[in-house]
């Protein structure tokens, strides 16, 4: 069973990467949008996959915590549904970005050039929450995994339980603020937290009915959950209902009326009813996501209908495919788990590794503060209690790891891990071309040879701003900025000559800037003999 | 099982890596033969277009005079517009002007049947709606990016080379003017520049109405260079110069001097019931206060 989803899933991979070699290609016309609803099926995924990523997490760190029995039978599961829904949810926002190599701009990070992200936008917020939710949950199953050799691990992954369970609640109220800071009025409401947090559980929950079903096993009190949550979404229905005039009934149906199915001993000891209680789940925790976020009817393109294979793919290839290999070291790891441990971790370290987070955070704080004052003091928790985590949850895994591991590899990795991750930091603090991605398509040669219009628009775009329409200098620019600017002669041109012009085109110097990536060189020399004739034409 | 495992794995891999390869085929041919010069002829066909299938307006209600902006109480101007309704017909000049002034691109003729234009000025209605540059705008709170600010002249502007395409300032404009380039204007062959000092958005950038800010900027140099202090005189935008009624009024709400604040006094200030809340620099002058 286990094999046949995992080539379901690659198969389903096929079309899946279809999608994406279309969306990239073609942009957001691709999917179903137009210019009154600018956010349409990704961000119907994303938020319905983050969903089901957090499900996996309640399941097994939420009640570690609580002490509940039936977690141990089912949290490797659940944890590794985390993992795979979450980097299938992080995959839609980047495809819905309208110039993606762009991305690198909602990172709150230091750059170069002093340009920061807007900390009051929900789209930073969320950024840092997926990204950290992320680490920790690896952090999280990797311990988990070593735990089963290592009985001393078992406390630091209590340790990171603690650290996910606000973080989790965290996230999803994160994604429910995109929606809640918005001026539209059906997204708005301060009971959407929870209500996103609800929807999020359901969903997830009927994501380990079905897991749990392919591995032939079965958690009554799952259902029990299912059940619970939901009467409790039932509930917020009826408070949209009264609130806002909104009802589904698609939506209450299958959220609903069918989970209800559960309560009849009859009906629910059957494999297939259980199974199509846990796909009505999904399906309506789905089109309650569609109809919040698309409200006006569009004709759906097939890109919107290529998601379902990209996302369902990429889960199942995942999900199972890390599900083989950790079975093929460890066969019995999804029944068993490791035994009590009472092992506790020293004050000490536990403060030591507190004080260090918050000076981390503080740090964080500091660099970026003085530049961006404008910002709230509020605004900054959503990006500063992230971090916090992030380095709380990176010490004890890194203290946990290092006690069990061999001290050669813990460096080894570790230091890999640190010179990756410092080029990565490298890479986003130096910034990239603005025009990165972005091809200079605007005039072939062919035709600024025949004509010489087009070589006029290109100077009109690129070089009028500065040097001015005719060569004569932007005065209005140039005034504020920068340096007069050499007169255009055919003497000082001749002086120069046009292969070096060219570089100084491409390569920049003193106050000019480099237009490589933006002009080809031949267009360059295009340029470069327009200015030739602009000098004519002056005298 | 029907195949083995090595056919499945090879079939497999061999119809991955053609698709690979049919995504990374080469497409630069196509996109010169589709250039084709726009002329005004086809600018204006759209805008009549676009004019058939006009959106709904919102109601409208009765505002102050706009006064200093919140985020800058000390500055000494506020740029904004007042559209006359009482003389306004809607003949739709005003979007012809803006266009031409904006190199505002064509759309395709799949966008078009969607109705969706990227003109900077809409007539919902009958009567033209564009950007009210909010003192207090939300599209700018929630831009991640910080390619929609404020400047302290009043102007909501959009940096495009700062812009990644999140589309959440569209999201979260209560009347929806943010454009968004969903295609490719000079690879389609549909950017029409006849104006070099407004540069050419790129594809997956939002746009919006800019007040004509080169020839704010123009002006403000012009006053500099005599070193007089500028307070928007001897400028105005686009639509304003071009309305045949002189129904569009450009000027400072906080000089006392300015046509615009003079033209207020006495007349009834309306804007949008939906942008109300957020202090338009951009309002409806109607009937007598």
């Amino acid at each position: 069973m286990v094999k046949k989803l995992f080539i379901v899933g690659l198969i389903l991979l096929i079309p899946g990467i279809w999608t994406l070699f279309q969306a990239l290609s073609i942009g957001p016309a691709s999917w179903a949008l137009d210019q009154s609803l600018f956010w349409g099926t990704p961000i119907v995924n994303f938020v319905f996959w983050i969903g089901l990523a957090h499900a996996g997490t309640f399941l097994s760190a939420i009640l570690l915590i609580l002490e509940v029995r039936f977690q141990k039978r089912i949290s490797l599961v659940a944890e590794l549904s985390t993992i795979a829904a979450i980097l299938v949810a992080s995959i839609f926002p980047l495809i819905h970005l309208g110039i993606v190599s762009r991305f690198y701009f909602l990172i709150p990070f230091f750059n170069e050039r002093n340009i920061f992200a807007n900390f009051s936008s929900p789209l930073i917020w969320d950024f840092v929450a997926i990204f950290v939710y992320l680490c920790i949950s690896i952090f999280y199953i990797v311990t988990h995994l070593l735990s089963l050799k290592h009985a001393s691990l078992l406390k630091t992954g209590k340790v990171l339980a603690w650290i996910l369970f606000p973080l989790v609640l965290w996230v999803h109220t994160i994604v429910s603020l995109d929606f809640a800071v918005t001026t539209n009025n059906l997204w708005q409401g301060a009971y959407f937290p929870i209500y996103f947090i609800l929807g999020a559980l359901f969903s997830g929950l009927a994501l380990v009915v079905f897991l749990l079903e392919v591995q032939k096993r079965r958690v009554r009190k799952i259902e029990e959950l299912l059940i619970a949550a939901s009467w409790l979404l039932f509930v917020f229905w009826i408070w949209e209902f009264f609130q806002k005039g909104v009802w589904h009934f698609e939506v209450v149906f299958f959220g609903f009326v069918i989970v209800q199915l559960l309560w009849i001993p009859v009906l629910r000891n059957q494999k297939t009813i259980r199974l199509f209680v846990s796909f009505a789940a999904l399906v309506s925790m789905w089109l309650e996501r569609y109809v919040l976020i698309v409200p006006s009817d569009l004709e759906w393109l097939p890109v919107d209908y290529g998601w379902f294979a990209l996302g369902i793919g990429l889960f199942l290839s995942v999900f199972f495919g890390l599900y083989l290999l950790i079975q093929k070291y460890n066969p019995i790891v999804f029944y068993v788990s490791a035994e009590e441990s009472n092992e506790k971790y020293s004050k000490k370290v536990l403060w030591g590794i507190l004080a260090g987070a918050v000076v981390f955070a503080l740090l964080y704080f500091a660099l970026n503060y003085p530049l961006d004052t404008s910002v709230p003091l509020m605004n900054w928790i959503p990006v500063l209690f992230p971090l916090f985590s992030l380095f709380a949850g990176l010490s004890f895994f890194a203290l946990g790891v290092y006690s069990v591991v061999p001290k050669k590899q813990f460096f080894l990795v570790s230091g890999l891990l640190v010179l990756i991750l410092g080029g990565a930091f490298g890479a986003f603090y130096a910034g990239g071309d603005t025009n990165l991605g972005v091809e200079s398509k605007i005039i072939s040669v062919e035709r600024v040879s025949k004509n010489n219009r087009p070589v006029k628009d290109l100077w009109a775009s690129r070089c009028a701003s500065c040097h001015g329409l005719k060569g004569e200098g932007n005065r209005k620019f140039i005034y504020e900025f920068y340096p007069e600017i050499q007169d255009l002669t055919l003497e000082r041109l001749n002086s120069q000559g046009e292969d070096s012009l060219t570089q100084v085109v491409l390569k920049g110097r003193a106050f000019m800037n480099p237009f490589e990536g933006r002009v080809s060189e031949s267009e360059a020399r295009a340029l470069i003999r327009y200015m030739y004739q602009l000098a004519e034409e002056k005298e | 099982m029907l195949i083995s495992k090595r056919t499945f794995i090879k079939s497999f891999g061999a119809l991955l890596g053609g698709l690979l390869l049919f995504g990374c085929r080469k497409q630069g041919e196509k996109s010169l033969s589709r250039v084709r010069p726009v002329s005004i002829p086809d600018i204006k066909k759209q805008i009549k277009e676009a004019m058939k299938n006009q959106k709904p307006l919102d109601s409208l209600v009765a505002i102050p005079v706009p006064s200093s902006l919140k985020a800058f109480p000390n500055a000494t101007n506020r740029f904004g517009m007042a559209i006359d309704l009482d003389l306004c017909d809607g003949c739709g000049e005003c979007v012809l002007a803006c266009n031409l002034e904006n190199n505002i691109p064509l759309v395709n003729e799949y966008q078009a049947s969607k109705n969706n234009y990227m003109h900077w000025i809409e007539l919902r209605d009958q009567i033209p709606v564009t950007c009210f540059h909010c003192g207090d705008a939300p599209c700018e709170k929630v831009c991640p990016t910080g390619a929609a600010v404020h400047s302290p002249d009043g102007v909501s502007a959009m940096v495009y080379a700062r812009c990644a395409g999140t589309r959440f300032c569209g999201v979260n404009c209560p009347i929806k003017i943010r454009k968004f380039n969903y295609v490719d204007a000079l690879d389609e062959g549909l950017q029409f520049i006849s104006n070099p000092e407004v540069p050419v958005r790129e594809q997956g950038v939002i746009e919006k109405c800019s007040l004509c800010l080169h020839r704010i900027q123009n002006a403000r140099l012009k006053a500099k260079t005599i070193g007089k202090e500028f307070l928007g005189e001897n400028v105005t935008t686009a639509c304003a110069e071009a309305c045949p009624k002189g129904a569009i009024l450009f000027g400072n709400w906080l000089d006392p001097n300015s046509l615009l604040y003079k033209k207020a006094r006495g007349r009834g200030v309306y804007t949008l019931s939906s942008i109300a809340p957020f202090d338009p620099s951009v309002v409806y002058f109607k009937g007598v206060r």
